[in-house]
């Protein structure tokens, strides 16, 4: 797991926007069945501003909400008095770690979930389930693997603190991303 | 290293994803050629049949009437009288009889606000053998004539809605008339559609128990002709009545197009509330059968694998008709080429409506499959939206209560420590306050214990000197 840890220090600031561009893009493809078929919209308006529109509602927003849920859930994560941390009670787990992980995780996610969708409309599977509840799922699956690469992290041995830290935050995540 | 894997990613993602947005690509074929032809579909003559009824009935609205003379006539009701007397002729019972096979109903219409009158026509055509088993074919007859919008009409004599329909229901039952069925098969013209399918909604309310529990399906032909493809709708997912009714279609080799799945479906969130869809082939009588889980056919002639401004067409380079002033026979007829060609076209497509609910009809596995056949495909439950979205968020709900529960069982026998807080002027320690400058790198535990404030140690003189410097707020004199 040393391949996910990154130090604090400002030369990996560089590969976390690179990936974060990355993570907006995979919002972008998760969003574009429903902006093709204009949900959000239904297409009332002019293509353009229907297409758009769906792009922001689906796309969009559920980034930004992303970069908010990830910068408080480390937030909140790296005050507890239970995260894991070192001899001087650093966080073991340090930022530029956590949003490396968080990034890759979701990229996965939405990569899956696009897909999942694209797979749901061939197949005739209920559009609700698409759009409604695989969101959910997915949001599910980041905020569990996301626990389960810390606890590889940190080691069996921290795994409880990581866990009571992490179940605040894990709330916020499955509160926001979508 | 890194960097380059990173934007080579990036820029393959970024192409992806910006080929795609050119377009989903529709299921389904390409549109079609106008005409539907196919030596399996009946000698259907639905040209002058549909001439006749529009043109004499171009008035069509349930709930309005016109005064000519003083004398007030429910045009919508003598169009029923019409349809009812077709079916008389070709030797049907019906149960309303003694009312001119009309069933009399009232409704609260939402546009008008104005509670009036609709007249359904229903006939049944009985099986010799005695059953409840009972197949529903039905058409709304109404249309918008009547229907201004900001004092401008909007309806013409609808040719297209839904003039075709109500002749394709009366070819089918003029070709059924001479073959027996194992099953009933009711024949219904709905009236109040366009103001919010009250005729249906009143049958599947009215009729009886016996016979609602035992139909085995709805047909519905509501703009059946006039689009570039025709289509067989039954649910958001694939049924195994829709999938018997294409392959008789693929058998018969009549031209019926595959829909495209969630071309604008509708759903609902709790969250977003209701989110509308311009989803044609679900807005017509026969959803009223699959809200009442019923199984459903709707046959829609229309071009799904096109949109304008998001809007469904139903010819490719034409403007929609229906629901405008354009929807006349003249203008019906000018958009399929005119004479022969027109009428060619339209026998054609109402025949193959007609003919792919007739040789599914005859079919020996019908009733079985019927039976077996679920509205929607055995995905009841994913289809309904709110189920799904109860669910979705109760699934939700219970893992943010399994973490708290989780939180308040472990925090006790987990191991805590103090808390630090990373400030401009250093760390400081979230439970006290108190702050200790970032170049102090000892364990602040007991910093007494490695700080050695009077000894010869360099590195802890620096440190307490650097500390000194940070705390000397007063800087110097």
């Amino acid at each position: 797991m040393k391949l996910l840890t990154l130090d604090n220090d400002s030369k990996n600031k560089s590969i976390i926007y690179a990936t974060r561009f990355i993570v907006f893009l995979t919002f972008i493809y998760k969003s574009w069945l429903a902006a093709e078929m204009q949900i959000v919209t239904g297409g009332t308006n002019s293509w353009l501003i229907s297409v758009v529109g769906n792009y922001i509602m689906m796309g969009a927003i559920p980034f930004l909400l992303y970069l908010l849920g990830n910068w408080a859930a480390y937030s909140t994560f790296s005050r507890s008095k239970f995260c894991p941390a070192d001899k001087d009670f650093n966080c073991l787990v340090t930022k530029n770690t956590f949003n490396i992980n968080m990034n890759i995780i979701v990229c996965v996610s939405n990569l899956i979930a696009g897909s999942l969708a694209f797979i749901g409309y061939y197949y005739s599977i209920s559009i609700t389930l698409m759009i409604v509840v695989l969101p959910i799922i997915m949001s599910v699956f980041t905020v569990v693997t996301l626990i389960i690469t810390l606890i590889a992290m940190v080691g069996k041995e921290n795994a409880k603190g990581l866990i009571v830290s992490m179940s605040g935050p894990s709330i916020l995540l499955l509160m926001v991303l979508r | 290293m890194k960097k380059n894997i990173l934007i080579i990613v990036s820029l393959l993602i970024m192409i992806v994803a910006l080929v795609g947005c050119t377009g989903v690509p529709m299921l389904g074929a390409d549109s079609k050629a106008n005409n539907v032809s196919s030596e399996a579909a009946l000698n259907i003559n639905a040209y002058d049949i549909l001439e006749e009824f529009v043109t004499d009935f171009p008035n069509r609205t349930s709930g309005y009437t016109t005064v000519d003379a003083g004398v007030s006539t429910d045009d919508s009701k003598l169009a029923a009288e019409w349809i009812s007397s077709q079916f008389v002729d070709m030797g049907y019972d019906s149960a309303y009889a003694a009312q001119g096979g009309l069933k009399q109903f009232s409704y609260k219409n939402p546009i008008t606000k104005r509670t009036e009158v609709g007249y359904n026509v229903i006939y049944t055509k009985y099986s010799k053998t005695k059953t409840f088993d009972t197949v529903v074919i039905g058409a709304h007859y109404d249309n918008v004539s009547n229907i201004s919008v900001n004092n401008v009409m909007i309806g013409g004599d609808g040719t297209y809605s839904n003039g075709t329909g109500v002749v394709a229901m009366l070819e089918l039952a003029r070709v059924l008339t001479v073959v027996d069925l194992p099953y009933n098969v009711e024949f219904v013209a709905f009236a109040a559609k366009e103001s919010g399918s009250f005729g249906s909604q009143n049958y599947v309310d009215s009729v009886s128990k016996d016979i609602k529990d035992n139909m085995l399906l709805m047909v519905n032909f509501d703009r059946v002709a006039g689009g570039d493809n025709v289509y067989m709708y039954s649910s958001e997912a694939a049924t195994d009545h829709n999938k018997f009714f294409y392959n008789a279609a693929s058998e018969k080799s009549l031209e019926i197009e595959k829909l495209p799945p969630f071309l604008n479906p509708k759903t609902t969130s709790y969250f977003y509330g209701e989110i509308m869809y311009n989803h044609e082939a679900m807005n017509s009588d026969s959803n009223t059968f699959l809200n009442s889980d019923i199984n459903i056919i709707n046959m829609i002639s229309t071009n799904f694998s096109k949109t304008v401004n998001g809007v469904v067409i139903e010819r490719e380079g034409m403007d929609n008709i229906g629901y405008t002033p354009n929807d006349t026979f003249e203008n019906f007829v000018k958009r399929l080429g005119g004479g022969d060609v027109a009428i060619n076209a339209i026998n054609s497509q109402i025949g193959s409506v007609v003919s792919v609910v007739y040789h599914s009809m005859l079919s020996e596995d019908f009733t079985k499959v019927m039976k077996e056949s679920k509205p929607n495909a055995g995905l009841d439950l994913m289809m309904n939206s709110k189920m799904m979205n109860v669910i979705a968020y109760s699934i939700l709900g219970g893992i943010i209560l399994i973490l708290v529960v989780v939180y308040f069982a472990l925090r006790d026998k987990t191991k805590t420590h103090p808390v630090f807080i990373d400030t401009p002027m250093g760390r400081m320690e979230a439970a006290t306050g108190k702050i200790t400058p970032h170049n102090y790198t000892a364990n602040t535990k007991d910093l007494s214990e490695k700080i050695d404030v009077f000894g010869d140690d360099g590195k802890d003189d620096k440190v307490e000197e650097n500390k000194e410097e940070n705390n000397d707020i007063f800087g110097e004199f």
